[in-house]
């Protein structure tokens, strides 16, 4: 069963801005990442989600409602977090967050004096005084108060310190234990990674890859990094069968294999390898080779 | 390295000419226009009564006298230049000083709040740098609609008969530096306040209580002294479109002065206080955690949030109509005999002749709410449009709440915000006939309550169709210069003799004299569906565009 569907979406900003043909599906309970660049259409897929924006044609479910037709059914339904924080001079936390639960009616005080306590944050103090991280805290409280059975979350740690980021990864760990299905866009890779079963890749508004982490990695594809005293080009490791994104600066190369691993092993050994490390593809290197950026360059590692 | 330092500054004082273009424009427009129609308007009356200025000029200084309270002391209202002077010259540096007070508070205040100021000063900038280019922009902002206005001004003299461009230029010129003063004060007043609505609220009532002071010094004994203080009383002494009057120098050097000490005072606390704090803020001791009330009734509806949150604003605007209605009434008896000597002012504003001279005195009074209404109405739309841009709309709008609810919402608390000014007014008016012994009709009282909430919710209508329609700030300029427009129709037909159906166009008049009960069916047919009809198309736009900026 999907928590949140989309068919054939297209809502298109012209000049080639928007998401076109998005074909997506969520399940229930998964905790799901979107990521990819600025302007892929991260946050146009969730304003669509959350029937904020209008698809030219297509469909889009949450819940298994209509985005459109249901919205008010589904917002009953959903946390969100806006990717820009809204501002609200003049009132305190309390009044933002007491407004959005007066708003949504049945949240429990409790639970938002417990959300207050989890992300330390004053609600008395004034709302436009608090610092960016402290305002996301109170996005986070409304979106989370009402305990929803969905929460679609634009950029949710922005401003957060890695104290309250790991309060965050837990909050979104519980309510997928207790069944809630999270989508949340990140530039945050290595979060992403940490609590995502499965992660969409979206690139100038057309998606690219889903699927969970390890499906992503490319037919057991492995970053290797190594150090040698000789000498070797890049050209020379590039030509090597299964070899890719090969860089070599300063007798460090780097580059990903996909398949036997033993040529580009006899290369670095004639090179005269002296440090060799392994591992599979970071979502971050994932990110780069679907994404088609040049890797960084070792130097900047 | 010099490479940066003159264009940065060039860049700073361009940026504020540029962020204020559309109100230098409207500002040239609507100032010109207005100059202009004044004059030749006084022209026409001087030709067509007999005997001319110098026959209507006795009766109106009689009364001008009366209300000097209100208007500096009139002189030579037989000239087109002394009449000019005292009737519209005067309001110049009041209207522009709160747009002045109003672009004050944003210059540092709000842009501090915006976050801009931040990245300007990171460049490298200074402080007091910031707040000079700044002050220089709006100084060429100013000296652009004071040319505007003066042109206006020299233009519609020269039509009455009596040119005299250089004159129009120096006095609206006078006007413009009357102006800047309240623009220094409001950027003072902002290092002070947290926020900008405080800053500009507090220039505001300095203002008022300036000019109100400055009319009436000579009665104020050991206290007069405190007149030097206001720009108003320097603007005074030069009245160079008076014949008699001529150019004060000291006074016009005074009046140069005031904003650069001011803001020199100004920047000299800019400079010592904490970015995003005010001047002399010492932290407060936390109180002991207890819990934290969030939920509360009036949190529950958009319509009760939103009027507990405007409520010192809602307060000040109850306070200001009270008491502008209150004076109005107190001037009664005084401003009964300067209708019963001249003509020309019972067509100006246009008495209905139902009930004694007195009702028609108190109706006129109650149509001066009707514009008070449409400009709280339009300070509503604006703060739609701002609910839109800064992200709450989209924050509201993801709780199980439908665009047709926020719409409704907006105009119960619309509704609510306008009842609230409507019942300080008839306080005032109470009040005021009190202390004037006049007699007040009851059921005129309710009369034009009803008529103003209704007058209100059709205007209402209309700003949210434009707010759902244009999503910006343009809504908010179309809406002020359709009711300037259709209140300058309804004004001006009676006194050009234009066609009635000019004035039948207007929503001022279809809102008409309700205290004396002269609104007619039609009137209210066409409030009531413009305030029914906006509000559906309202809500029908907004379901159909996109929820968010």
């Amino acid at each position: 069963m999907l928590a949140i569907e989309c068919q054939a979406v297209t809502k298109n900003y012209g000049s080639a801005r928007g998401v076109f043909d998005l074909d997506l599906g969520v399940r229930r309970g998964e905790v799901f990442g979107f990521i990819g660049q600025n302007g892929a259409g991260k946050t146009t897929t969730i304003r669509l989600l959350m029937d904020l924006v209008r698809p030219d044609h297509g469909t889009v479910r949450v819940s298994g409602l209509d985005a459109h037709r249901d919205s008010l059914a589904i917002k009953r339904r959903v946390g969100y977090l806006p990717g820009e924080l809204a501002q609200f001079p003049g009132v305190r936390a309390a009044y933002v967050v007491g407004l959005l639960a007066g708003l949504r009616g049945g949240v429990k005080p409790e639970r938002i004096a417990a959300l207050a306590k989890r992300f330390d944050i004053d609600l008395r103090r004034k709302y436009d005084e608090l610092s960016h991280g402290n305002k996301q805290k109170v996005a986070l409280i409304q979106a989370f108060m009402h305990e929803p059975e969905v929460l679609i979350l634009d950029e949710p740690t922005l401003g957060l310190d890695p104290l309250m980021q790991r309060e965050f990864r837990m909050l979104v760990r519980e309510s997928a234990a207790a069944g809630a299905t999270v989508f949340l866009s990140s530039h945050v890779l290595s979060e992403v990674e940490q609590i995502c079963d499965r992660v969409g890749l979206i690139k100038r508004g057309r998606l690219l890859q889903v699927g969970s982490l390890g499906e992503l990695r490319a037919v057991r594809a492995h970053r290797v990094e190594a150090r040698f005293s000789g000498e070797v080009r890049a050209e020379a490791i590039a030509s090597l069968p299964g070899v890719s994104a090969a860089a070599v600066d300063d007798h460090h190369v780097t580059c990903t294999v996909e398949g036997p691993i033993a040529p580009l092993l006899h290369t670095l050994e004639d090179a005269g390898v002296v440090e060799l490390d392994s591992h599979e593809m970071t979502l971050e290197e994932v990110f780069f080779a679907h994404i088609g950026e040049p890797e960084p360059a070792a130097a900047d590692r | 390295m010099r490479t940066s330092a003159s264009p940065s500054r060039l860049r700073l004082i361009a940026d504020t000419v540029r962020a204020h273009r559309t109100g230098i424009i409207l500002w040239v427009i609507a100032g010109a226009a207005t100059q202009y129609a004044t004059a030749s308007m006084l022209a026409q009356e001087f030709r067509t009564t007999p005997g001319g200025g110098a026959a209507l000029a006795p009766g109106v200084e009689a009364a001008a006298q009366a209300l000097r309270v209100l208007r500096w002391p009139a002189e030579r209202l037989d000239t087109l230049g002394g009449y000019l002077t005292y009737h519209n010259v005067l309001l110049i540096p009041l209207s522009i000083g709160l747009y002045a007070a109003i672009v004050g508070a944003q210059a540092i205040r709000g842009a501090e709040a915006g976050g801009s100021l931040e990245l300007l000063l990171a460049t490298g900038k200074r402080r007091a740098g910031v707040l000079r280019d700044r002050a220089l922009g709006f100084l060429i902002a100013v000296t652009l609609i004071v040319l505007g206005v003066g042109a206006g001004t020299a233009i519609g003299l020269a039509a009455g008969g009596e040119p005299d461009t250089l004159g129009s230029f120096i006095a609206i010129g006078e006007a413009g530096l009357c102006a800047l003063t309240f623009y220094a004060l409001a950027v003072l007043a902002a290092q002070f306040t947290r926020t900008t609505r405080v800053a500009v609220g507090v220039t505001a009532l300095a203002m008022t209580g300036m000019f109100v002071f400055t009319n009436v010094w000579d009665k104020a004994g050991p206290i007069a002294i405190a007149r030097f203080a206001s720009p108003f009383f320097y603007f005074q002494q030069s009245r160079v479109l008076v014949p008699g009057h001529g150019f004060d120098v000291a006074s016009t050097l005074a009046l140069a002065l005031m904003p650069v000490v001011i803001l020199g005072i100004a920047a000299w606390a800019f400079e010592r206080r904490d970015y995003a704090s005010v001047f002399g803020a010492r932290r407060r001791v936390e109180a002991a955690r207890g819990p934290v009330t969030v939920a509360r009734p009036w949190l529950a509806a958009l319509w009760s949030s939103s009027l507990v949150r405007q409520r010192y604003g809602l307060l000040a605007w109850a306070a200001g109509t009270a008491a502008m209605a209150g004076l109005v009434t107190y001037l009664e008896p005084e401003v009964r005999k300067l209708w019963a000597d001249v003509e020309y002012f019972r067509r100006f504003i246009a008495l209905s002749g139902v009930g004694s001279l007195t009702d028609q005195y108190l109706a006129f009074a109650g149509t001066l709410l009707a514009p008070v209404v449409a400009a709280y109405v339009t300070t509503q739309v604006a703060a739609w449009i701002s609910d839109l841009r800064q992200g709450r709309v989209e924050l509201i709008l993801s709780s199980p709440v439908s665009w047709t609810r926020l719409v409704a919402e907006r105009l119960v608390a619309l509704a609510g915000g306008i009842a609230v000014i409507i019942a300080a007014a008839v306080a005032g008016l109470v009040v005021g006939a009190v202390a004037a012994d006049v007699p007040l009709r009851a059921e005129g009282l309710v009369r034009l309550a009803g008529d103003s909430l209704l007058f209100g919710l059709a205007i209402g209508g209309i700003g949210a169709v434009l707010a759902a329609l244009l999503r910006s700030s343009l809504a908010t300029a179309l809406l002020a210069v359709f009711l300037i427009a259709t209140y300058l129709m309804d004004l001006l037909t009676p006194v050009y003799e234009w066609p009635s159906w000019i004035a039948n166009l207007s929503v001022f008049d279809a809102f008409g004299q309700p205290y004396v009960g002269v609104t007619a069916v039609s009137g209210v047919i066409l409030l009531a569906g413009l305030a029914l009809v906006g509000a559906a198309t309202a809500a029908w736009l907004s379901e159909r565009s996109p929820k968010v900026a």
